[in-house]
């Protein structure tokens, strides 16, 4: 009886497992996946086989997981064409804030900074671009205000920490925003 | 519209095999459930010496599946190991 | 206090009993559900909880495939002692069928099972710890 309602326990798991978008996430129902089916084969009275799948498919797997999600060791910057219009953009205050900003934050976390500044053909919206173009960030520049609009994708390691960072300034402004998984063309 | 309706024939044909599949399974296995685990669990202290009978398997009548799966182990580390150097002269 | 101090004092503390309890595993695997291919991998994870938090490097990833290596051999001699000469030895060679030399066989194998998935898990996520800089 117990070991029926597992079983069913076990394959909403696997659903939510395939659907999930945030990494994190992922590598926790996946934990708490291995660990129902070792209560699935500890009822069915097949002892060493639970030990193997509890030490294996929880700490062994998710590390490694762990490990690769966050060891991401280039960060990707693109800036908006309108932001770098003109010959003197580099003499704007906000750029120069940006850019020791930038500098500041990939020194700390020994990343990479790359600076883009093409647009992926195929996803014009801004939430389609994170995934085909391996980007982290994206800059924009709001002229009303004098605002800098960063945003960036919310399954990402570094945004809050860059997050923390950026909360001295009070023209940068930093959005979170949700992974968007396209069809593939 | 072929498409749609080739999809729909494996479709059919394959939940037809798993529906024969999973009727007549019981019946498949019905005499010889309990040949080996009754040869198992009474002769594994008088030959292995192991009270725990998996044990008694996997290292006195399955020993060489154990050596190739430590062996498994080490060339998957020594691998791992080659794929990720970062020299500046790749091999 | 730090955010990170908590982490640090449970798993000094925690480390040397699952290190025991992963020998336990090991060491009883002919009576008790276990073995070595389990404890090896309990021993690692214990490894593991002290590398993953504090930085503390205690074996390096050459050393580990230099053990590794002789205790495979190991492993395979041994085996092969057995298999050679028809078990004699294991099952009591001057006397009748001895209980001990068999538990002694058994007990022996598992140890050197053990530890071999041990350093080779352990050098698994050391090389994707440190991305190959040796």
């Amino acid at each position: 009886m117990i070991v029926r309602i597992l079983l069913v326990i076990l394959i909403i798991l696997a659903i939510l497992v395939v659907k999930e978008k945030n990494n994190l996430h992922l590598i926790m129902y996946f934990s708490i996946f291995s660990f129902t089916a070792a209560s699935v084969y500890f009822l069915n009275y097949a002892l060493d086989i639970a030990l193997a799948e509890v030490a294996v498919g929880c700490a062994f797997v998710p590390l490694i997981y762990l490990i690769t999600v966050s060891k991401q060791n280039v960060f990707t910057v693109l800036i908006d064409k309108e932001f770098l219009h003109g010959e003197d953009y580099q003499d704007n205050d906000l750029y120069k804030k940006l850019v020791f900003l930038l500098e500041d934050f990939c020194s700390y976390y020994t990343l990479e900074l790359k600076v883009v500044t093409k647009r992926v053909r195929y996803y014009p919206t801004v939430q389609g671009i994170f995934r085909p173009g391996n980007i982290d960030l994206i800059v924009s520049l709001d002229e009303e205000n004098n605002h800098l609009v960063i945003t960036g994708n919310k399954s990402n390691i570094m945004i809050p920490r860059l997050d923390k960072m950026t909360r001295k300034y009070k023209n940068i402004d930093l959005i979170e925003v949700d992974e968007y998984e396209g069809l593939d063309e | 519209m072929k498409d749609w309706m080739s999809r729909l024939g494996i479709i059919l044909v394959l939940a037809g095999v798993g529906y024969m599949f999973i009727t007549m399974l019981p019946s498949l296995t019905a005499g010889y459930r309990f040949m080996t685990y009754n040869y198992f669990t009474q002769m594994t202290f008088l030959e292995a010496g192991a009270e725990n009978y998996v044990t008694g398997i996997y290292l006195e009548y399955r020993l060489f599946d154990s050596l190739f799966e430590a062996a498994i182990l080490f060339v998957v580390a020594a691998g791992i190991l080659f794929m990720s150097r970062k020299d500046e002269e790749r091999l | 206090m730090n955010e990170n101090a908590l982490l640090k004092i449970i798993s000094r503390m925690i480390f040397p009993f699952v290190l025991l309890f992963g020998l336990y595993i090991i060491f009883n695997g002919d009576l008790s559900p276990g073995g070595g291919f389990q404890g090896g991998v309990v021993m690692a994870s214990s490894y593991f909880l002290l590398y993953f938090i504090n930085d503390i490097n205690m074996l390096s990833v050459k050393q580990i495939l230099r053990i590794e290596k002789v205790l495979f051999l190991l492993l395979v001699l041994f085996s092969f002692a057995g298999v050679l000469t028809h078990g004699i030895p294991f099952r009591g060679m001057f006397f009748s069928e001895i209980l001990i030399f068999k538990q002694i066989n058994l007990m022996v194998l598992n140890i050197i099972i053990g530890i071999k998935v041990t350093l080779g898990i352990v050098g698994i996520i050391s090389i994707f710890l440190e991305e190959g800089e040796l």
